[in-house]
């Protein structure tokens, strides 16, 4: 396990290399990924995002080769690489983590794209709320072997966590950049109980297995209340 | 085994009238989509369904599921979704492509509970698939991977092209086009042909993919580039741009 100043220095050397062949074209590197939000694991790699003026195919070639230079790529190197134009194509909703809880290493992309408005909030999280009820009933309705299937969800039980924070922005206007930070302020038992299933991820393996049908259910409650709150908050508002 | 469409269509109203002795005046649509509705099934196609019920509490989930169980071959032949009217009015409005195109209605309407998608939907919908697709292609391309394994995933990546284009006709010539052999004859554009190829013949694929796995995923990612360049053409003619 690496320690913050290791990881510091890593980020250091990616982006002087990047400087290095960019130079001018380099418009925004930012960290984000739970070393960014200080809640790292064993197998964490280390998430940047770099956007360039353009992308051709050269360029795509050249940051391959920058990250395969630096040391561990392969357990460590992770991220994006966008150009101006594909930055200003991405979903809307897409934009929250550009925005908030990633380190700005350089430059700025305000002035870009604006930054995430409510409605991008709000479709945000329908999104994540639909995918995740079609997913989870997908399992519960029709044939499956959930104790396989249950190990799918890693994904699904983050973005109960993404959709957390993009809730907590839209009614709260508050960022809340961690899980552990994130439980102490939820009161719904679904909302803390998936999270510490996102959090927990590799510690309950074996549980996953031996319980399946409480994990997919609760994903499947979750979705459902996650879009009956939408739903009330909307209502409210208009 | 592979099933005729007689078959699938003795399935399809055998699970109708069940759902309907179930759920009685409380189902409000049910409709028939993926590649049987098409008319392009494989041999491994399931079929595919949407259930819309007025609303879903704990024992629907469980008599839903008890009607699934009980059809013939349920395990390989039996997909789709169930949803009520509040969730589907709270899904993505892309949702609404697939219900509204493509589907062949069986029972009940939705019409008055959810408009059509606008083609600012389908814009939105491109523009989700091709990100997607230029994130897991570059993913794969710039940082270390074992591509002739990874390359195996994206099945569904190809698949969204696949989607991404039919849309992208459907705003540009008025047109639904079902099947990816008349999309593959109407583009123009080679990357465009060959994504829509590659999801056509995915299976058959298999071994080229493991031998030449940088082909496939360079393809994938030039052609999210592309995508992503006419959708900025196109919102620069209308003007449209959100930002």
């Amino acid at each position: 396990m690496l320690s913050q100043s290791e990881v510091d220095q890593w980020l250091a050397e990616f982006l002087a290399r990047l400087k290095d062949r960019f130079s001018k074209r380099l418009v925004f590197v930012g960290h984000h990924g739970s070393w960014g939000r200080g809640e790292p694991r064993p197998e964490s790699d280390i998430d940047c995002m770099v956007v360039v003026d353009h992308i051709e195919d050269l360029d795509l070639v050249t940051f391959r080769d920058i990250v395969s230079s630096m040391p561990d790529a392969e357990k460590l190197g992770s991220g994006i690489f966008l150009s101006v134009a594909e930055l200003k194509q991405i979903p809307r909703s897409y934009l929250v983590q550009f925005f908030h809880g990633r380190e700005v290493l350089y430059g700025s992309i305000e002035g870009v794209i604006a930054p995430p408005t409510r409605e991008d909030l709000i479709e945000d999280i329908k999104f994540k709320a639909d995918a995740n009820l079609h997913t989870a009933r997908d399992y519960l309705l029709y044939p499956n072997d959930l104790s396989v299937a249950v190990h799918k969800l890693k994904y699904h039980f983050k973005n109960c966590f993404y959709a957390l924070q993009s809730w907590s922005l839209l009614t709260k206007g508050e960022f809340i950049p961690t899980k552990n930070q994130i439980l102490e302020y939820l009161d719904d038992a679904n909302d803390a109980e998936v999270i510490r299933v996102a959090r927990d991820w590799f510690t309950i393996t074996d549980d996953l297995t031996a319980r399946a049908p409480y994990y997919i259910e609760l994903l499947e409650r979750w979705a459902r209340g996650m879009q009956a709150k939408l739903k009330a908050y909307l209502s409210n508002d208009a | 085994m592979m099933l005729n469409q007689s078959q699938v269509d003795a399935w399809l109203a055998e699970f109708l009238i069940k759902l309907k002795g179930k759920f009685g005046d409380r189902l409000v649509w049910v409709a028939h989509h993926g590649s049987w509705a098409r008319g392009e099934p494989g041999p491994e196609s399931d079929i595919d369904c949407m259930v819309m019920v007025d609303k879903i509490k704990d024992r629907d989930l469980i008599a839903f599921r008890d009607i699934i169980s009980s059809m013939p071959d349920a395990q390989t032949l039996a997909s789709g979704s169930l949803m009520s009217i509040a969730e589907l009015k709270l899904t993505p409005r892309i949702f609404m492509v697939q219900c509204f195109h493509g589907c062949k209605v069986l029972y009940g309407s939705i019409e008055g509970i959810v408009d059509p998608p606008t083609p600012q939907d389908l814009i939105q919908d491109i523009r989700i698939k091709a990100d997607d697709n230029l994130h897991a292609a570059r993913h794969y391309l710039l940082f270390p991977h074992d591509l002739p394994k990874v390359v195996h995933k994206l099945k569904y990546h190809f698949k969204n092209c696949f989607y991404a284009l039919q849309w992208w006709i459907l705003i540009n010539e008025s047109k639904f086009i079902p099947r990816k052999d008349d999309i593959i004859e109407m583009l123009d554009d080679t990357d465009d042909k060959e994504v829509v190829r590659v999801a056509r013949d995915w299976h058959k694929l298999e071994d080229d993919r493991t031998q030449r796995p940088a082909y496939y995923i360079e393809l994938l990612e030039r052609w999210s580039r592309g995508m992503i360049a006419k959708l900025e053409t196109y919102e620069k003619i209308r003007g449209t741009n959100e930002t």
